[in-house]
């Protein structure tokens, strides 16, 4: 029998039992239909998660001055006077540290015209637009000779200058920061949600000495609240770690014994963990997925088991006329294979259908790829010879005359 | 002398049921017969009959003895073997019909052709040929269900006859059919076997259908009771 024969054997069998066979087939059409749905979701937010990462920027880590103390109460990482901006400078000359970025933020209201918005102003140096990765789309960056004079410049994050501005081109305008005026040099490009949800763009950037000096004040002179450091590679990390802990100890004069006053935060660790979860979770989604593909396939198994009952009569008569063993295996052998993969097209299409829905309407991000199509078809033909198979060599090892005598 | 197209060699089928146990239902049966015969089976019902059919059609196996079929022992071949035998040498015609019924009246005729590995348009041109043969030209794209007892039997004639098999079985073929209608079907196999030069076995318990052959081979309790022409046996019974 060559294959177009075996086909349409398949076929005619399959179009003889219409409602069952499209039943047989909804097992299928939901299971794979799941299964790439699911993982366009899964891959979805993965997609996501690393697009935060590189959003951050790599390599980096955070170090947190120690909590002060006032009145026994302790404040909390950040707000002791214990970081410099010399320490800063003292750990970007650290080896393998690339950038180091002291900031020393505060939420301001900027005014410009009749529109107001309150936001987190950040004083910092040049070095933070290398550390974080994030360029002015607009305009200019400010510069050391910036920081050096305490310039009133600001640069806008996209929010900010959204709020503020609306349509209008920022760059050159002046806004108003607790009543100083500052000239806006740039505005920055969108970086989008942070990992934890916060809205990344809604920031402005003001020199390091301007902040300290002018916007925020400061009762020690040249803290700053914490600094974010970039090492020059992930393999660094661990020693640059270790280096600046001990620098930052001999720089502070804490003795062997004594607690830190400084936090260190690896935020690429923390990072990569979030994307340990997602990529949990989406395969989580899958496997749960591919229960139902299972249950489909069962299902295929199920009518076979009861089709070769049914036409056992048949099976006897093919026999009688020459029918090999392996003719009749192929025979049932192919029908549960058309079923699963024609099943798995639909379902296919109908995932594909799920997932433009639920971008569209529900606003996931969905990422569907073509291995994972490739993925559920292959699974579907598994299925299909898996399931099939069983059913099919029960016919093929029929007795012919048992099975002729079959009512 | 060319060999017999079957020979039967102390033929003996046993039924096992049971922890050893055996219920014997042929003893040894020998009988030869040569190619373009018309041969009769005829015997009560329990006689073993239907067995020996089954041996002779390569369904099943002797327990003992041998069965050759234009040379071959059966009892050295395997499942596949048997079906390719049963492909190429033999054509069936059962009591029921034994059509499927979801495929039209050609599709049906041309069914051996498509186990014997021809091609589409070949198999179309045979059925076509084979159902003219039996006077169905006109019905090819019929259902079985469609056509009255006589012409499903002819259907099932024209797909015996498909892959021009040396021997045909046909096992109570007017079982299911009025007296005219078997007289029809039986003066086709007389035809067959007449014109065509067509060896035929036909197992019945009617001694009318039994007439229409040359020879008859009469089984009791599993042995022969009675080889000879049709006539001499039945007129032995009847004394």
């Amino acid at each position: 029998m060559i294959v177009r024969d075996i086909l349409d054997e398949a076929l005619q069998a399959m179009g003889a039992n219409r409602l069952r066979t499209a039943l047989t087939m909804l097992g299928m059409i939901i299971g794979v239909g799941a299964v790439v749905l699911m993982l366009a979701i899964g891959q979805g937010a993965q997609a996501m998660v690393s697009e935060s990462i590189a959003a951050m920027g790599s390599n980096l880590f955070i170090v947190l001055s120690g909590s002060s103390t006032s009145g026994g109460v302790r404040m909390g990482g950040g707000t002791g006077p214990t970081l410099t901006a010399n320490d800063a400078q003292a750990i970007g000359e650290l080896p393998d540290v690339a950038a180091v970025a002291p900031i020393f933020p505060n939420n301001a209201q900027l005014i410009y015209g009749s529109n107001n918005w309150t936001t987190m102003v950040a004083g910092t140096t040049p070095a933070v637009f290398e550390v974080r990765d994030w360029y002015p789309v607009a305009g200019t960056m400010f510069t050391e000779a910036d920081v050096r004079s305490s310039a009133r410049v600001i640069l806008l994050g996209q929010t900010v200058a959204r709020n503020l501005f609306g349509d209008e081109d920022p760059v050159g305008q002046t806004v108003r920061v607790k009543n100083s005026p500052f000239l806006v040099m740039g505005v920055l490009g969108p970086k989008g949600q942070s990992l934890d949800g916060r809205d990344q763009d809604d920031t402005a950037l003001v020199p390091l000495t301007t902040a300290q000096r002018q916007l925020f004040g400061n009762p020690f002179p040249g803290m700053i609240r914490f600094m974010m450091v970039k090492a020059r590679s992930r393999e660094a990390m661990p020693h640059v770690e270790r280096d600046m802990a001990d620098l930052l100890r001999q720089r502070h004069r804490i003795r062997p014994g004594q607690d830190d006053d400084f936090t260190i935060r690896n935020l690429t660790q923390l990072a990569q963990t979030a994307a340990g979860t997602t990529r949990a979770m989406s395969m989580m989604l899958g496997a749960i997925a591919s229960v139902s593909l299972l249950v489909g396939g069962i299902g295929i198994m199920n009518i076979m088991l009861v089709s070769v009952t049914e036409r056992t009569r048949e099976i006897g008569i093919r026999m009688a006329i020459g029918a090999r063993r392996r003719d009749i295996l192929l025979q049932f052998l192919v029908e549960a294979l058309v079923i699963s993969l024609a099943g798995s097209l639909v379902g296919a299409a109908l995932g594909f259908f799920g997932a433009w829905l639920a971008s569209r309407l529900a606003g996931m991000p969905v990422v569907v790829t073509l291995w994972s199509v490739l993925l559920a078809f292959g699974v579907a033909a598994a299925v299909g010879v898996f399931f099939g198979f069983y059913p099919a060599r029960k016919a093929a090892q029929l007795r012919p005359i048992e099975a002729l005598r079959y009512q | 002398m060319a060999p017999p197209l079957i020979q039967a060699v102390d033929l003996v089928k046993h039924y096992a049921f049971g922890e050893g146990e055996a219920l014997p239902v042929l003893h040894g049966l020998n009988f030869a017969i040569a190619a373009g015969e018309f041969v009769a089976i005829m015997g009560p019902s329990g006689s073993g009959k239907s067995t020996l059919m089954n041996i002779l059609g390569c369904l099943d196996v002797p327990t003992a003895g041998h069965y050759l079929l234009n040379g071959t022992d059966t009892a050295e071949l395997g499942v596949d073997e048997l079906a390719e035998l049963r492909n190429q040498l033999l054509g069936f015609v059962f009591q029921g019909f034994n059509l499927l019924p979801r495929k039209n009246v050609e599709e049906n005729v041309a069914l051996p052709l498509l186990y014997a590995g021809v091609g589409r348009a070949e198999r179309q041109a045979v059925a076509a040929r084979m159902l003219e043969r039996v006077g169905l030209a006109n019905r090819t794209k019929h259902r079985p269900n469609q056509l009255s007892g006589g012409q499903q039997q002819r259907v099932a004639i024209a797909r015996a006859l498909a892959n021009s098999p040396k021997l045909i079985l046909a096992d109570e073929p007017t079982g299911n059919l009025d007296t005219h209608t078997s007289e029809e079907i039986m003066a086709l196999f007389e035809d067959l076997n007449r014109n065509q030069g067509l060896t035929l076995v036909l197992v019945t318990h009617e001694p009318d259908v039994a007439r229409h052959a040359q020879r008859l081979i009469h089984i009791v309790d599993g042995r022969i009771a009675g080889d000879g022409p049709v006539d001499e046996v039945l007129g032995a019974q009847a004394a």
